[in-house]
């Protein structure tokens, strides 16, 4: 598995000039969480125009199914469904998620901007990430939950 | 603040909560200029007057030093932060790989 460079990925997709928002443990870091994670988590706009642009961006960062060896050639329609699909590419490993407990699917996400440098992400909010943990229950997302609330504690101290 | 926010969103006078609530007019005010607070039950009742069931939602209190952990990254920009996640990343990489 190649070594998550998130940076890389991040501006392959907006380079490609898809339509997504960061969910997960990567949202959760960008917004103060103490978490490390190996992995990004998007969540794309499910349609078509979109969805053949987040294939081109897949591409071009040499995308394989996850622990497979052969280069992929990704279309559109592959990001038509709602399963989530994990993949390596020569940034690391990204999960495609369409729709994720507690949370729904891109349009009903609530997201917070973030300026990265040159260019901006879309980031799920911490409450975002606090409920879809929450509801998924699993030992790793309930372990998840202390650092959480202690971000979203720093969070609004920091607002306040 | 509560019982007002849910008072104004129903559309309700403070003497007409008081009235579906069973309580008074000048309580209601007190309870919501902050000079008097409400029991517990008193308030679910106020609530379901307007609309609403107030329920309890345990969580546990964050940990002081995840806290400060999240403070220290909050005091990084976010390029900075995602910088960062790839550093640890790979040192939790080296960390975790089989010898």
């Amino acid at each position: 598995m190649t070594e998550l460079d998130p940076e890389k990925l991040l501006r392959a997709l907006v380079d490609r000039e898809v339509d997504f928002c960061v969910i997960g443990a990567v949202a959760a870091w960008l917004q103060g969480n103490p978490s490390v994670t190996l992995g990004l988590d998007v969540m794309p706009r499910r349609e078509l125009d979109n969805a053949d642009r987040l294939a081109a961006a897949l591409n071009q960062l040499g995308a394989r199914r996850r622990g497979a060896d052969e280069r992929l050639e990704l279309e559109g329609a592959d990001f038509l469904g709602w399963e989530t699909q994990s993949f390596d590419t020569d940034a690391g490993p990204i999960d495609v998620v369409p729709h994720a407990a507690a949370i729904g699917a891109f349009e009903d996400v609530a997201t917070v901007e973030l300026a990265l440098g040159d260019f901006s992400i879309r980031v799920l909010t911490i409450d975002g990430v606090i409920a879809s943990k929450e509801q998924l229950g699993r030992p790793k997302d309930t372990a998840a939950l202390p650092a959480l609330y202690a971000t979203r504690a720093a969070l609004r101290k920091r607002r306040s | 603040m509560l019982i007002r926010e849910l008072r104004v969103g129903a559309g309700l006078s403070q003497r007409a909560l008081a009235q579906r609530a069973g309580t008074s007019q000048p309580a209601i005010a007190r309870y919501e200029r902050g000079v008097a607070t409400p029991s517990w039950e008193t308030l679910q009742r106020l609530a379901a007057a307007c609309g609403w069931r107030l329920g309890l939602d345990p969580e546990p209190l964050p940990d002081p030093g995840d806290i400060e952990l999240a403070e220290l990254l909050l005091g990084l920009s976010p390029i900075e932060r995602l910088r960062a996640l790839k550093r640890y990343a790979r040192l939790r990489e080296i960390a975790t790989a089989k010898p």
